[in-house]
């Protein structure tokens, strides 16, 4: 007589508990997340202990020799393509490089002055 | 399915980005007309700060704008001289701001 006990089923993982986790990941970075746009250009962003939240939308890209980019536009023509934005939107986010000189980000700043621009918020980062 | 909610979830991840970028709120000098009081023209140079032309310390030059404003709302020039870069620019500003200036318009 076999009184041995009978071979158990060996027990599966229970795989509903972790999907529920995994689709609660999935819909917390689909709800909280912003698709990244690579930045056009390599710029070491200036350091400021003091800053605010961005609330501007469109984003200039200055490299530290001055060369402008907005929205796949260079120089005179990214000022052209912000041109057309600025009817909507007043503040234009500026994205500079550290090491830009200040006199060539004041010319900018004065073109975006003419063509509209209220305000801008310049990017910086913690320390 | 699993497999590709497990995809999704991972690119998600490495494509998102959190939170709002961090910002210093400069205002362009637009429209004009509304300087008003004795003229705040502060000049940065790679070492050194004129106020007006004057040659200032850093750490004083809050303290004499403040005898130049009428409130604390009232615009400031920066100008930055040759070979001054926008870190240098932005330090400065960290002072005046700390001091309570907000206005701060860098012109050429």
């Amino acid at each position: 007589m076999d009184l041995s006990d009978p071979p158990r089923k060996p027990r599966t993982e229970s795989i509903v508990p972790m999907i529920n986790v995994v689709f609660l990941l999935l819909i917390f970075f689909l709800m909280t997340s912003q698709i990244t746009t690579p930045d056009p250009f390599e710029i070491d962003t200036p350091i400021a202990s003091q800053d605010q939240e961005a609330t501007a939308d469109p984003v200039l890209y200055v490299d530290a020799s001055g060369r402008l980019h907005f929205d796949g536009a260079e120089d005179d023509a990214a000022i052209t393509a912000l041109s057309s934005v600025s009817d909507t939107v007043e503040t234009l986010m500026v994205n500079a490089a550290a090491n830009l000189s200040a006199s060539i980000l004041a010319a900018t700043l004065a073109r975006l002055t003419q063509v509209g621009f209220a305000t801008v918020e310049l990017v910086v980062a913690a320390p | 399915m699993i497999d590709v909610v497990f995809l999704l979830l991972v690119f998600f991840m490495l494509a998102s980005r959190f939170g709002a970028d961090a910002v210093l709120t400069l205002p362009l000098a637009a429209g004009g007309g509304e300087y008003t009081g004795p003229p705040r023209l502060v000049d940065i140079g790679i070492n050194n700060v004129l106020l007006n032309g004057v040659a200032v310390p850093e750490d004083g030059l809050a303290a004499q704008l403040d005898a130049m404003m009428q409130s604390s709302a009232d615009t400031v020039i920066l100008r930055g001289q040759e070979g001054t870069s926008i870190q240098r620019v932005i330090d400065i500003t960290e002072i005046l701001r700390q001091a309570g200036l907000t206005s701060l318009v860098l012109v050429e």
